[in-house]
This record gives C-alpha cells, structure tokens and sequence, in this order.
C-alpha cells in the first residue's frame, strides 16, 4: 500500500519514492533475515521505542 | 506503461484474480474506474447547456438532446459507481484517501440524484420544446455539485496518487 497510507494497494507507490511497498518490507525481511511477521514486531517495537507510537 | 507491469505483478490469491481484482481492472493493467468516469462528466453538464440555450431558443432537438445525455450519463455512471465503490470499500477507515474517497463518493451521490430528479421532472413532459426550469435548475445544482465531487477525486489521484504506481 504503500502498505502506509489505507489504500489497499500494497504494491503501490503513488509516483513517490517515500511510500513504503510491501515488495520492499519484503526485501526488508529478507535482507534482515526474518520472516514477515518478526518484521512486523521490530517495526512495532521501533515505532513505539523511537517515534512515540501507542 | 510502467502501471500495468506493476499492477500485474501484485500478489493474486490462490494463483488468480479475485472477482474484486477483475472490476478493479487488474488483469487489464489499468484502473477501470477512469474508463467510466469521463461520460457522465462530460455529458451530465452538456445536457445543462442544451437546456439553456433551450430556453430562448425552443427545440425540440435541444430539450431531446439534453434528456438522451442526462440517460446516458446516468446509465454509465452505474458502472463508474461500481467500480469506485470497488476502490473504495477496502480502504483503511480513517486514512486521508478513504476520507477524501467519502466527500467525493457524497458529493457524487449527490450530484447523481440531482440529475435524476432533472431527468423526472422533464420525462413528465418529453416533448416539451423548451426545458422545464425546474429541470434546469435541478441540472445546474447537479452539475456543480458533481464538479465539486470531480475536485475530490481529482484530489485522490493528482495529490493522493490512487491508483497510481510507476517504476522509480
């Protein structure tokens, strides 16, 4: 969906380098080496640990 | 175009297109929603001008016009419906597209009723030679209120970038 904005388009990006695909949270996990749903975790925990989210 | 060969490379389920994707225009490479939304915005709005230029210049052939592109552009605003509504309903509640996709969805709805109350009130007379100003009236509330649902959705694809994606 640009899996960030509620668009329902998780491979696209809107002509703006700065959404975030799923096609790159994938290359993301890859290249991390976890799978999809750690990913989701070490998002969440980044999020609420550096950008104040719930 | 870079659109289609993103579009056809987005993850199908079971290995093929849903019935969902198929409205969306998937498989073709190309939103189908822009298809339909043109024909109603050009012909809703040129059936008001052949109701003015009806009024000091009665014809049969003005007031004819009008209704024939007033059915028209609601016929094909059913699919344009559809398919909007197809984009729309998945959206994540409270993002700024679903919330631009609902002004635009309630000004069209709107805009849309107008014209079928306009295409009514002259079916009742449908030889009339000059447009009923009631009709005309209900068509001039209607065409503003589609142009400003028109502005809302040109929002959700100019600013938003709904259903855009190019290669970058």
């Amino acid at each position: 969906m640009c899996i960030t904005c509620g668009c329902d388009e998780p491979e696209a990006n809107h002509g703006n380098p700065k959404h975030i695909t799923l096609q790159q949270l994938k290359d993301a996990a890859q290249a991390a080496e976890v799978d999809i749903n750690q990913l989701k975790k070490n998002i969440d925990e980044g999020l609420k640990k550096y950008a104040g989210a719930q | 175009m870079a659109t289609g060969s993103i579009w056809s490379q987005r993850p199908v389920v079971a290995g093929r297109w849903t019935l969902k994707d198929v409205v969306q225009g998937k498989p073709f490479g190309h939103p189908s929603h822009p298809p339909f939304v043109h024909f109603p915005s050009a012909l809703l709005p040129s059936a008001l001008v052949f109701d003015v230029v009806s009024r000091p210049d009665a014809d049969l052939t003005l007031t004819r016009a009008a209704f024939y592109n007033i059915a028209l552009g609601l016929g094909i605003a059913v699919f344009a419906a559809i398919t909007g509504l197809v984009d729309y309903l998945p959206m994540v509640g409270g993002s700024r597209k679903k919330i631009i996709g609902t002004r635009h969805l309630i000004a069209q709805v709107c805009g849309l009723s107008l014209f079928t109350l306009s295409l009514l009130v002259r079916s009742f007379d449908f030889d009339a030679t000059q447009t009923p100003l009631t009709a005309v009236l209900l068509a001039a509330a209607g065409a503003v209120v589609l142009s400003v649902g028109n502005y809302f959705g040109g929002t959700l694809v100019y600013r938003q970038g709904m259903r855009v994606s190019v290669e970058l």
